[in-house]
């Protein structure tokens, strides 16, 4: 092996293979292939010897500090989202089990008087929102309405609870 | 560069809210980002500047880092932009990038009195000459002796085929030894 070999070997090497023997012999021989040989050992532990510098104390602990406050702020946006979803899910709920159980239950649960009285109130009141949501049946009946319609009144119902949380935040929102 | 250790966990914590995933991050890629940094830069507050920029860019970008890519890959693209944008703002011209033509070998360096070279005198050597080195060179050589990455992740770090890594790599390596023996022969009394 002439030295030109040698070092088109070493240069063409893959990161953390093994020097070639026949390298190695040629270099006992040759100062110059020698001195390859230790540039590329001692490039090989340059993570050992090398300086392992640091940002200065001001600038990393600004760093950690905007990451705090970020996370700080997603955390308590991420539960606040989590909250008004949950209770607009609940409320959603619960106003479709009423109007789909009200007939029977103001029947089994009410007795007739009770139930006389407060059809003098409600039936005003139901009149009017049938008005109001008679336009829907049609949509509802349509391929994917009711889920539509559904989704329709929860982002409604959630973009209400969120206002009511976001304008009388509790106390560790605060 | 040891990989750090449960990587995915502290990312997924910091997806989760928890700010000391990114502190653990941090703590463990700092010093290779900011030796990258300031070997390409040469000036230690420039350095500091741009790993700040760099670890800025990297806590907006982790909360959508996709799971199963390289953070380590990710996070040494992020700085080799970082120095990118810097060259070109400050005027520095990008060198061309022509391939290893066969004549490129050159001849075999001068003997040198390898015994007259300590460890030390070698170290400063290897420093010295990689303040010479092309941008490009440089940077290739410290990602791969310095920061311990592997061809793969160098070019996927800096978007460059795994072939033209590699020649660059041997270009680098040559060229790194030329200058080494050159000042070591200059140091000779």
């Amino acid at each position: 092996m002439n030295c030109r070999e040698c070092l088109d070997l070493l240069d063409g090497l893959e990161p953390g293979a093994p020097v070639p023997e026949a390298c190695r012999e040629h270099a006992t021989s040759c100062p110059a292939c020698a001195l390859a040989l230790r540039i590329e050992g001692t490039l090989r532990e340059a993570p050992e010897w090398a300086r392992q510098p640091r940002l200065a104390l001001e600038t990393r602990a600004g760093l950690l500090g905007r990451a705090r406050l970020g996370r700080l702020f997603w955390r308590q946006a991420s539960s606040l989202f989590e909250e008004a979803a949950v209770t607009a899910l609940t409320l959603l709920s619960a106003i479709a089990g009423l109007v789909i159980l009200w007939p029977k239950l103001s029947v089994t649960l009410m007795p007739e008087p009770v139930r006389r009285a407060a059809a003098e109130y409600l039936g005003p009141a139901a009149g009017y929102l049938s008005g109001l949501l008679s336009p829907l049946v049609p949509l509802i009946r349509e391929p994917w309405g009711l889920a539509l319609t559904a989704a329709a009144l929860f982002s409604i119902l959630m973009a209400a609870v969120l206002s009511a949380k976001v304008l009388v935040p509790a106390p560790h929102f605060r | 560069m040891e990989p750090l250790p449960a990587e995915q966990r502290w990312i997924d914590a910091f997806k989760a809210g928890d700010a000391a995933a990114f502190a653990k991050i941090m703590e463990h890629y700092e010093p290779y980002v900011l030796g990258l940094i300031w070997r390409m830069t040469g000036d230690r507050a420039t350095a500091e500047d741009l790993c700040q920029e760099t670890f800025l860019k990297i806590l907006r970008g982790l909360g959508s880092f996709r799971r199963g890519s390289s953070l380590k890959t990710w996070i040494f693209r992020i700085a080799h932009n970082a120095v990118v944008d810097y060259a070109r703002g400050a005027g520095l011209a990008a060198e061309p990038l022509e391939e290893l033509g066969a004549d490129t070998c050159p001849p075999d360096p001068a003997p040198t009195p390898l015994a007259q070279v300590e460890e030390g005198q070698l170290r400063q050597g290897i420093e010295e000459a990689m303040g010479t080195l092309a941008p490009r060179e440089r940077e290739i050589l410290h990602m791969l002796y310095w920061d311990g990455l592997s061809v793969a992740e160098i070019a996927a770090a800096c978007t460059l085929p795994e072939g033209t890594v590699k020649t660059l790599l041997f270009r680098a390596r040559r060229a790194l030894r030329e200058q080494v023996s050159r000042s070591l022969m200059e140091a000779r009394p």
